[in-house]
């Protein structure tokens, strides 16, 4: 049996697609795949239990029939603070080692979540290199590209985890900085002892939101319902003039507009662009009943909320900022970019 | 098919009631009063069996002999049953009054897709909903709600505003206007302007065909038809929500959207159709194009008050109609009148009576360089207008005339007598010239020869194979360095080029290139490279690599680093003087072609041209002449000409892609640097849009 254990540099780098994308794959390969999540931050109420999302998310997808239990076994129910002061570091270690033995028991391989960034947990022995050595799991660091000093916070991290972090994987890395890739890969991964994995692109597709999540979490009126549930990936600000703003309409594609209720002008050439999937009206301004017809008509949902436009950039903004990998669309997406962009035999799992 | 609408044999009128004041009751009698005693009209409304001492029908279904014309006016909500039932009794022609459709609403906008789907199902040419309703005033059908009916007349009405339409009728009773058709068009849901326009281009009774529209859905069609129907009918077109403001306003009115009014003023131009700027434009206009279809040399202006002859004058100017320049004879006949000036404007003075007005009017109608006259006379003691006015009216079949009698009480009969010959008398020569200048355009628009688009052969596989490549990638809606590739297999010149990625790869496409280079940023992000100092010129050898590494440090400050593709390595060119050359698809009309001089400043002088493509040579050259910057290509103060044939080329180039590339949405070649004759241009820097239109 091998396992991976999947850390980050930081949060939303996207290790929970990763493993989704990998346990598809591996279980289309033939081999029985286990989830694990030892230390689960992220923790809400579904249906009065208390779960962590990603690993919600990522059990419903891999349903791998264990124990969410042991799949969870250690879940942060109260204030970081108060949970440092009031658990015992050593009896954690050992639900966490005991859940991975009844997870790991019947698996050919089982895909280790780690918190949310590879520090996280270490005051209480559970951050991902405490998890790697206590379990003697190889270390995947899934390193999302946002500037080129990431490459020092890999470093930092090789020290942390010793020679158990042995892969790297970039993601989201897009333009020209691809074609440093291979000199990054050679002089300096190699050059410190890790292997590249590959590097997945910048997907709008995985970046984006669906439409539900954003009049959910807008907390919205739903002017004209939508008739499929489609995903956003990028919003626009509509404050211009129509011929202005037609520049920008064609620019995007899968896009919200964010504008006044008042902007009958802008709604209504949004609507016949085609790149707009979306109206999220503003001040809570009923607008013109005409363009609520042809919203009806074309299929396109209208959203009304009471904030203004400046407030509810600001929201948006934060929702893209974390989004998740759900629906069918971007777990064929995210399976896609890692068949072609990562090199699984370099895993070791399918030699 | 459309004639219907306007001879109907017999007509049902759907929502029929005996009702006061409802529009049911005032339709019905409206099409009850129709001359031709020989159609049979039919009132169908299931609640009554009689209404205004005609039988009632339940529904359409129930009526014994065919129909030809519905009239619709039940609540919303019955319409599409209504419309049904039409079909069913085979009437083709049905006008839907009934509001509470798309304008309403959601549940307005469901219906009246309905409508649309009935429509298609039974083959029915629909007016409205939401309409006036239609009316001939030759064969005396009014079938609206309106309380009058206008006078018989030679112009046909079209409005996209039953509102306006309404008080247009009410004032043309008083303003002496007759009508040979008016169509309320209301939504538009299934026939539009078009077809109107076709059928009104056949119709003896239309001389001039007048709109006013709030929007234009099938532009080319338009176009299409437009020119087709100018050659031999003038057509004239008050298009609101031009503005901003009023683009606003028109959305909200009808969901219309906004169209560029570049796009509209090209249309206009192309198709010959006569742009009106207001209400008093539209009637202004259409009255005169009614009566005078050729202005063919230079207007005099007769008058016997040097004030308002001046501003007639200056108007003329401005215009770029031109005044008269008389030959010897007249000028002698007119020093012999005692006339205070005998050169144009010809002032007869103060004291002048009507015979000495009407003897110059007669002598300058005789001068072969004088295509229209301008008569203009203010209430002088001496003058009696009646027989001022008799002059007028004696001279209108010889040459084109139009009278500026000023003044009030004075005048009104006089005014009254013109109106009866279908002569509009104006109080401000302005108006008068404005409506000449419509004279003018319309008769040079019908007289230019329509020449064919022009095409090149070019390899579209190798264009579609670079798209496809594109659409592989992140970046999708902006073209990146590729764009040069679709420019030179659209034979477009450009300079040599190469993109780079790491600073190794730039100085080797330098290398190979030669020195100096240019150096710019590739992102989409990024459009004005030069504001964020993200182009470099000359740059030498050694200069490379600090200049690469400068360049992508700026735009990392502007943009993320995912969105820079790398960086242009470029020939350097020098000299030259630049113009641009752009295209944007407009919603309505298709691919609108943009000619104008280039560089910084171009968004501030707006020094450009507009027309929509497919374009002709005839149009392209017609683009570079109607700039003001044409006088700097030609050359000033010694300076050699330009290569305006190159600049032709690039236009009917770009006009091609855009025909063969829906993909392409907007495309900005700027700038192109143009040489001395017979040396070319070079299309320096590009900015390419792309869509997913398949």
């Amino acid at each position: 049996m091998k396992s991976l254990l999947v850390s980050s540099i930081e949060e939303y780098s996207g290790k929970s697609a990763l493993i989704v994308a990998l346990g598809l794959i591996l279980r289309e390969k033939g081999f029985k795949v286990g989830y694990f999540k030892p230390f689960c931050v992220g923790t809400t109420r579904i249906n009065d239990e208390l779960v962590d999302e990603d690993a919600y998310n990522t059990v419903s997808v891999l349903n791998t029939g264990d124990d969410i239990e042991d799949i969870c076994p250690v879940k942060l129910d109260r204030p970081y603070v108060e949970f440092v002061c009031s658990a015992d570091p050593v009896s954690l270690k050992k639900r966490v080692m005991d859940s991975y033995k009844r997870i790991s028991e019947d698996k050919d391989i089982v895909l280790v979540e780690g918190a949310v960034e590879y520090k996280v947990g270490r005051a209480m022995g559970l951050s991902d290199p405490d998890v790697s050595s206590s379990l003697d799991l190889g270390a995947l660091m899934v390193v999302k590209y946002t500037s080129d000093f990431v490459l020092d916070g890999i470093l930092t991290a090789r020290e942390l985890f010793g020679e158990r972090l042995k892969f790297v994987l970039f993601n989201q890395l897009a333009g020209y900085k691809k074609a440093y890739v291979r000199d990054i890969a050679e002089r300096f991964l190699k050059r410190n002892g890790m292997e590249m994995l590959g590097t997945l692109p910048y997907d709008p597709l995985l970046a984006g939101l669906f439409v539900s999540e954003l009049g959910e979490a807008l907390n919205g009126e739903w002017l004209v319902k939508p008739d499929e549930d489609v995903i956003i990936e990028e919003f626009l600000i509509g404050a211009m003039s129509p011929p202005a703003a037609l520049k920008y309409f064609r620019r995007v594609r899968q896009a919200t507009l964010i504008t006044g209720g008042d902007r009958a002008d802008l709604q209504n050439l949004a609507l016949e662009t085609g790149n707009i999937k979306c109206l999220l009206l503003t001040g809570h301004l009923e607008p013109p009943a005409t363009m609520l017809g042809k919203a009806e008509d074309k299929g396109i949902p209208v959203i009304l909320v009471a904030d203004d436009t400046l407030t509810t950039v600001e929201k948006v903004d934060e929702v893209f900022g974390k989004v998740r990998i759900k629906g069918d669309a971007k777990i064929r997406r995210i399976k896609e970019l890692v068949e072609r962009f990562i090199d699984l035999k370099s895993l070791g799992v399918l030699k | 098919m459309l004639d219907h609408f306007f001879n109907p044999e017999s007509i049902a009128v759907v929502g029929a009631t005996p009702r006061e004041g409802k529009i049911g009751n005032t339709l019905l009698k409206n099409i009850l009063s129709f001359r031709e005693q020989s159609v049979r009209i039919y009132a169908v409304n299931p609640k009554y069996d009689k209404i205004l001492n005609i039988r009632c029908y339940p529904s359409v279904l129930q009526i014994e002999e065919g129909v030809n014309l519905a009239v619709v006016a039940v609540p919303a909500i019955r319409v599409p049953e209504v419309l049904k039932q039409c079909g069913l009794k085979g009437i083709k022609n049905v006008v839907v009054i009934s509001a509470g459709f798309k304008e309403a609403g959601r549940e307005g906008a469901v219906l009246e897709s309905e409508l649309i789907r009935i429509s298609e199902k039974y083959g029915l040419c629909l007016v409205g909903p939401n309409c006036l309703g239609i009316i001939n005033t030759h064969s005396g059908l009014n079938a609206t709600f309106g309380k009058s009916t206008p006078t018989e007349g030679n112009i046909a009405f079209l409005s996209q505003s039953g509102a306006f339409a309404l008080a247009v009728i009410d004032w043309a009773k008083v303003a002496n206007v007759g009508f040979s058709k008016v169509v309320s068009l209301g939504n538009k849901a299934v026939l539009d302007e078009c077809g109107f326009i076709e059928y009104l281009a056949k119709d003896n009774e239309t001389a001039v065909i007048t709109m006013y529209l709030e929007d234009i859905r099938e532009g080319r069609r338009f176009i299409d038809i437009v020119r087709h129907v100018t050659r031999t009918k003038p057509v004239v077109v008050m298009k609101s929500g031009k503005t901003e403001a009023g683009a606003k306003a028109a959305s909200s009115h009808t969901g219309s959207i906004a169209g560029s009014v570049e796009a509209f003023r090209a249309a206009f131009q192309q198709s010959g159709a006569i742009e009106a700027n207001s209400i008093n434009d539209l009637f202004d206009f259409s009255l005169t194009l009614s009566r005078i279809r050729h202005v063919t040399g230079g207007i005099a202006i007769v008058t016997n008050s040097g004030g308002p002859g001046v501003m007639a004058a200056d108007a003329i100017e401005e215009s770029g109609l031109g005044l008269a320049a008389f030959d010897r004879e007249t000028m002698e006949k007119l020093r012999d009148l005692h006339v205070a000036n005998f050169y144009n404007p010809v002032d007869v003075m103060g004291d002048a009576d009507s015979d000495k007005f009407g003897s110059a009017l007669g002598i300058v109608s005789a001068d072969e360089s004088v295509g229209a006259i301008i008569a203009i006379l203010s209430p002088t003691a001496p003058i009696e207008f009646d027989k001022a006015g008799d002059y007028v009216l004696e001279l209108t079949g010889t040459k084109p005339i139009i009278p500026v009698f000023m003044g009030g009480d004075e005048i009104a009969k006089t005014v009254e007598r013109f109106k009866k010959h279908g002569i509009t008398n104006y109080f401000d020569p302005v108006r008068a010239v404005r409506a000449l200048c419509a004279v003018k355009k319309y008769s040079e628009s019908r007289d230019k020869v329509s020449a064919p688009p022009y095409y090149f052969k070019v390899d579209r596989n190798a264009i579609k194979e670079l798209i496809e490549l594109r659409d592989r990638k992140e970046v999708k809606r902006s073209m990146g360095v590729e764009g040069f590739k679709v420019l030179e297999t659209y034979g477009i010149p450009v300079p040599s080029y190469g993109k780079a990625e790491t600073a190794a790869e730039a100085l080797e496409l330098a290398d190979m290139i030669g020195y100096p280079v240019s150096m710019k940023i590739v992102s989409p992000d990024i459009v004005h490279k030069t504001d964020v100092g993200c182009v470099k010129l000359n740059v030498r050898r050694e200069e490379v690599k600090e200049m690469f590494f400068e360049i992508l440090h700026r735009a990392e400050k502007y943009t993320s680093a995912r969105r820079i593709e790398g960086i242009l390595i470029q020939q350097m060119i020098e000299g030259g003087k630049e113009v641009i050359v752009g295209m944007k698809r407009d919603m309505h009309f298709g691919p609108l072609i943009m000619f104008g001089l280039g560089g910084i400043y171009v968004e501030v002088f707006k020094d450009v041209s507009f027309r929509i493509a497919p374009l002709s040579k005839e149009d392209a050259i017609e683009m570079i002449k109607s700039v003001k910057a044409y006088r700097i290509l030609k050359g000033i103060r010694g300076e050699p000409m330009s290569d305006i044939d190159s600049l032709v080329d690039v236009l009917l180039r770009v006009s091609q892609l855009s025909m063969d590339f829906p993909e392409i949405l907007e495309a900005d070649l700027n700038p192109i640097k143009v040489f001395e004759h017979g040396k070319g241009c070079y299309a320096i820097d590009f900015k390419m849009i792309m869509g997913a239109i398949r």
